[in-house]
């Protein structure tokens, strides 16, 4: 019964709708519907990943070539297990979050309309249907990014839309150029480049494609030199920076650039062009680029969605290797960056929600004041630095050995981004923890500064802790999530 | 002729049938039998062509139709094909449902006495359309170029305001100066050749063409009237008479003007490029690199100024001048594939756009008959339909799967691989840079649009209290939040808002902006009239269903499509 696959994208995309329609008073009868919307979906969508065949579902055919199908395979229930979870986790944070921002029944709308639509491209069979649901992802989450509906909300939503539709009519022509080229749309392990008759002779154009694809798709995964749209996005509700730019969405673009290489254009046909080349050198700026401007911005949110653009390049750069092994390393930075980033970007809401503070140098003695969040910050932070035996350390350990193995001179290069980004890491990531637990200002001083500095209530603090629980203990014990992602990158799952 | 089959007389029915229906009016001297009798005659004439197009296209075959049985050089021709009957069927059906979902603003923006006019140029218009498309002798074109433009023009001046009145100067003078040149041109080939009539025209320009010596007369005439039907078809950059026609106007005129009478041309065109020029000679004379780099210039400046407007129907009308370009562009790519893609634009632009305008139109209906984006904050609340059906055609207009813009893309796009490498990657790029430019300035409306009616209350200024001295940037929220109240919509909703906002401000519990609620409820009352008859529901029903249609159902039109034009 493959056709059950519709249903976790298209139940929460038909509960969003209603919830706009129904437009509840209360916001206790809102926040029971939105759970068991969301809790629902998860839950099916968890149960048909595990339980449902492998075979394709034809929603709408247009030709033989094109159609909307959805199919599983290991990589959609990667991306869909980590996007259902931390979905409902999300939804329970911002429960409490929201209730400073107002105007909570559009942003629950669009809010579980997206579930539905990263579903969608987590189950999608083929470059068009994944291509149909990235744009309507861009569509269904410019209402979170311009929630405030202010200048600075509508301009960043307009930086938003401006980058995510052009990469997405870039990535448009590496389809038609696949189309064109490879023998079908399908996503198949090792590529659709399969027909030489058609592609002898026009290496250059296809080539050309998959660097079309991997910047289209790759705005998203915020590449440089078209990143800008994330840290401008930060204006949005803190929980879609949490969810949708550390999660949702930019693993969205991680996964399409994964489909497009391992799946679409094959790592066999692009490893050792100068268009792997090229793209692994942009990953590597990216990587370090991203910690620098980290560094600088002295925004809390700001710095972590740098924080995120640097991270996001450690996965495109993993996967630019183009080895199995490479794709292992992406996809374990993948999960691994997903819980911490977005357990630090919880952190900073909790802080702009209780007292309002944005800044990194207005968080003098939070480790006393807020002690359960700085304790989830820390460790989390920790964790993104790579302090063994957290969980940051696997995955840049795989990437590092992928790097070697491949033997490619300019992976070496990009280990060295990735020791030098380590450090900037450090530095910006302990500047706030050094300064909450560390203050330069006296017990007095600080007493009356943060006096009703408290750390929020369950509904935020739950989701913070248990997400760093979670860290810690797979930090210590990934095996089973390395063993899954190698019998992906394999093709055997 | 006597075995000839009854139905391919319907083209010529057709034309008659509009002519005589829109004579008849003055008879009545009434709207609303006027409007029944134009319904009527839209219905015939399109179940007739639809008819003629079914079987056309299960046989295969062309005709060409002797008006009177004269034949030529005296006669007049009409010629028919699966092309031609496909695009009177979709003009019917689009033009129909246009005036059904405008009726409302027609009887409220045209002068009661005139009434019966505006349908009269309706039905001038339409005849004027299939005889364009239809029409196998340019001077017949010609006369029918010029009923269209009078015809078109009558009915932007319709609605009676200084505004329309200065646009439909400019698009008189602009379309006079696009006919005129079409007449020169046409005065000039009949002066080197001799012959009207297109199939007569062929042989003797292939003939001149091969002798080489009349290079420079034959470019001339094929440039004139190109160009002649390009002023007319508002490519940039002769696009400047469009938006204040288009933006101005009546909603259903904008809907017609924008969706068909653009069409009409470049259908024409597209005929006498395959009869008359032929493709090739058109090519080595440089004819089709010039429309395509002006189409390529056209999509993207037509988004650019579509960005700047904040008037909804001059925005959407920006937006014609960039799908026209699109058009072109496809003719320009001077290719088989390019040529469909173009005709399936044309199709898919056909039925997007009205919508638009109708939508607009609606929205616009229960704003105070504002077009400003500010005014028209949350409209899509007070008229749902409207609301989706423009978020709909936005979507449409982005190019997103299933909806009737993404295979124009898909063809296009293809076209461009099947083409040299100068154009290639110039279409591609302009593809993808025009779709992100479609995106900007069409989602932001919607957002806007949908915008929540309590929004004014609540920017950054809604914190719970504990901490909302501390929020940065707090003054200018505030500020701005008293700026964006007063500035919406008429007076009386300011007043209304504003009070609203106090109360709001007043309320220090964050869930208190339900309360608004009951504003909705004083614009109805303010309006009386919303414009949501059940003929506009109708009508945004019809055009988001043939949206969704011919976004997921392309393949079977575009089989029609190639055949129709390998039949040309």
């Amino acid at each position: 019964m493959p056709f059950l696959l519709l249903i976790p994208v298209f139940f929460p995309i038909a509960m969003g709708l209603a919830l706009l329609a129904l437009n509840f008073k209360e916001r206790a009868q809102r926040q029971i519907y939105v759970s068991i919307v969301i809790i629902a979906n998860m839950v099916m969508s968890i149960v048909f990943m595990l339980t449902l065949p492998r075979t394709t579902f034809t929603l709408v055919r247009f030709t033989d070539k094109l159609s909307i199908s959805f199919k599983l395979d290991g990589l959609s229930i990667v991306f869909g297990m980590i996007v259902s979870i931390l979905w409902v986790v999300a939804t329970f944070y911002s429960f409490e979050y929201m209730k400073h921002e107002g105007k909570e029944n559009k942003f629950f709308s669009f809010f579980t309309m997206s579930f539905g639509v990263v579903c969608g491209i987590a189950f999608s069979a083929n470059l068009i249907t994944m291509y149909l649901f990235y744009e309507l992802l861009t569509v269904a989450t410019l209402p979170l990014v311009m929630h405030a509906m202010d200048k600075r909300a509508s301009s960043a939503g307009k930086k938003y839309v401006a980058f995510s539709i052009t990469g997405a009519s870039f990535g448009f022509i590496a389809i038609m150029i696949l189309m064109n080229f490879g023998a079908s749309l399908d996503f198949t392990y090792g590529g659709v480049l399969t027909n030489m008759a058609l592609l002898t002779g026009h290496e250059p154009i296809v080539q050309i494609g998959y660097i079309c694809a991997f910047f289209g798709f790759g705005v998203k995964a915020a590449i440089f030199p078209f990143y800008n749209w994330l840290p401008s996005a930060g204006v949005a509700p803190t929980p879609v920076s949490a969810l949708l730019h550390a999660v949702a969405v930019v693993n969205a673009g991680i996964f399409a650039i994964t489909r497009v290489i391992y799946y679409c254009f094959g790592a066999d046909f692009l490893s050792g062009t100068w268009a792997q080349y090229l793209t692994m050198f942009m990953a590597i700026v990216t990587i370090v680029f991203g910690s620098s401007m980290a560094l600088r911005e002295n925004h809390i949110k700001r710095r972590l969605a740098y924080s995120t653009v640097s991270n996001l390049s450690y996965m495109l750069f993993s996967l630019t290797i183009m080895t199995p092994e490479g794709m292992v390393g992406g996809l374990a930075h993948m999960l691994f960056h997903s819980v911490l980033k977005i357990t630090l970007f919880f952190v900073a809401g909790a802080i702009i929600y209780k007292t309002g503070r944005e800044y990194v140098d207005q968080l003098e003695g939070f480790g006393r004041s807020m002690p359960k969040t700085m304790i989830a910050f820390s460790i989390c932070s920790m964790g993104l630095i790579g302090i063994p035996p957290l969980m940051g350390i696997t995955s840049k350990w795989l990437i590092s050995k992928a790097a070697v193995e491949s033997q490619i001179p300019l992976a070496i290069v990009g280990i060295a981004a990735l020791i030098v980004s380590a450090l900037l890491t450090t530095l910006y990531l302990f500047e706030i923890i050094i300064k909450a637990y560390f203050p330069a200002k006296s017990k007095e001083e600080l007493a009356e500064a943060n006096m009703d500095v408290k750390d929020p209530n369950g509904l935020m603090t739950i989701p913070m802790l248990g997400l760093t629980a979670f860290s810690v203990l797979f930090g210590i014990w990934p095996d089973p999530f390395i063993k899954i992602f190698e019998l992906i990158s394999y093709g055997a799952f | 002729m006597h075995d000839m089959p009854f139905i391919y007389n319907f083209p010529f029915f057709s034309i008659l049938l509009t002519l005589i229906g829109g004579m008849s009016m003055p008879f009545f001297r009434n709207g609303r039998v006027a409007q029944k009798i134009n319904m009527g005659i839209i219905i015939a004439v399109g179940v007739m062509n639809f008819i003629l197009f079914c079987n056309l296209v299960s046989t295969g075959e062309h005709f060409t139709y002797m008006m009177g049985h004269f034949p030529a050089p005296w006669g007049n021709e009409i010629r028919g094909g699966p092309f031609e009957a496909l695009m009177a069927t979709v003009f019917a059906f689009v033009m129909g449902f246009a005036i059904l979902g405008g009726v409302f603003n027609i009887y409220e923006d045209v002068p009661k006495k005139k009434q019966y006019l505006y349908f009269l140029m309706m039905n001038l218009l339409l005849s004027s359309m299939i005889a364009l498309i239809y029409t196998n002798d340019m001077f017949t074109a010609y006369v029918f170029i010029e009923i269209n433009t009078l015809a078109a023009c009558a009915i932007v001046m319709s609605k009676d305001s200084g505004e329309t009145i200065v646009a439909t100067i400019r698009y008189l003078i602009m379309s006079l100066l696009g006919s005129g040149l079409f007449l020169m041109g046409l005065a000039l080939l009949y002066n080197i050749t001799g012959h009207l009539l297109m199939e007569s025209l062929q042989p003797v320009i292939l003939q001149m063409a091969e002798s080489e010596q009349y290079y420079l007369p034959l470019t001339v005439v094929f440039a004139v009237t190109t160009l002649g039907l390009c002023v007319k078809s508002a490519l940039y950059p002769f696009h400047s008479w469009l938006p204040g026609a288009h933006g101005s106007a009546t909603s259903s005129s904008s809907a017609i003007l924008s969706g068909l009478v653009l069409k009409g041309y470049i259908i024409l065109l597209m005929k006498m490029m395959y009869r008359v020029y032929t493709p090739e000679l058109l090519a080595k004379l440089h004819i089709t690199d010039a429309i395509f780099v002006l189409g390529i210039i056209g999509m993207i400046m037509g988004s650019i100024h579509a960005l700047r407007e904040r008037h909804i129907k001059r925005m959407t009308a920006y937006s014609s001048v960039a799908q026209i370009g699109y058009i072109f562009m496809g003719i320009g790519l001077n290719s088989e594939v390019g040529m469909m893609a173009a005709s399936f634009h044309i199709l898919s632009h056909a039925i997007t756009k009205p919508m638009l305008f109708l939508a607009a139109g609606g929205l616009a209906n229960v704003s105070g008959h504002s077009y400003e984006f500010k005014d028209l904050k949350g409209a899509a609340h007070r008229n749902k339909i409207a609301g989706v059906a423009f978020v709909i055609g936005a979507l449409s207009m982005i190019g997103i799967p299933l909806f009737a813009g993404f295979p124009s893309k898909l063809f296009f796009s293809t076209g461009a691989l099947h083409s040299d490498y100068f154009r290639m990657p110039l279409v591609l790029i302009a593809l993808a840079v025009s779709t992100a430019l479609n995106a900007l300035y069409y989602l932001p409306v919607c957002i806007n649009i949908w915008r929540m009616k309590d929004e004014p209350g609540h920017g950054h200024g809604h914190g719970s209290d504990d901490h909302s001295a501390s929020h940065g940037g707090e003054p200018e929220a505030v500020h701005a939040v008293h700026a964006e109240a007063l500035g919406h919509g008429s007076i009386s909703h300011a007043v209304s808002h504003g009070a609203a906002a106090v109360a709001d401000a007043g309320h220090a519990d964050s869930g208190g902006h339900e309360l608004l609620h009951d504003t909705d409820g004083a614009h109805e009352m303010h309006h009386g009239k919303t414009g949501i008859t059940p003929a506009f529901v109708v009508s945004m029903v019809v055009f988001i269903a043939s949206n969704f249609g011919l976004g997921i159902f392309y393949g079977p039109v575009m089989d029609a499509i190639r055949k129709g034009l390998e039949l040309l």
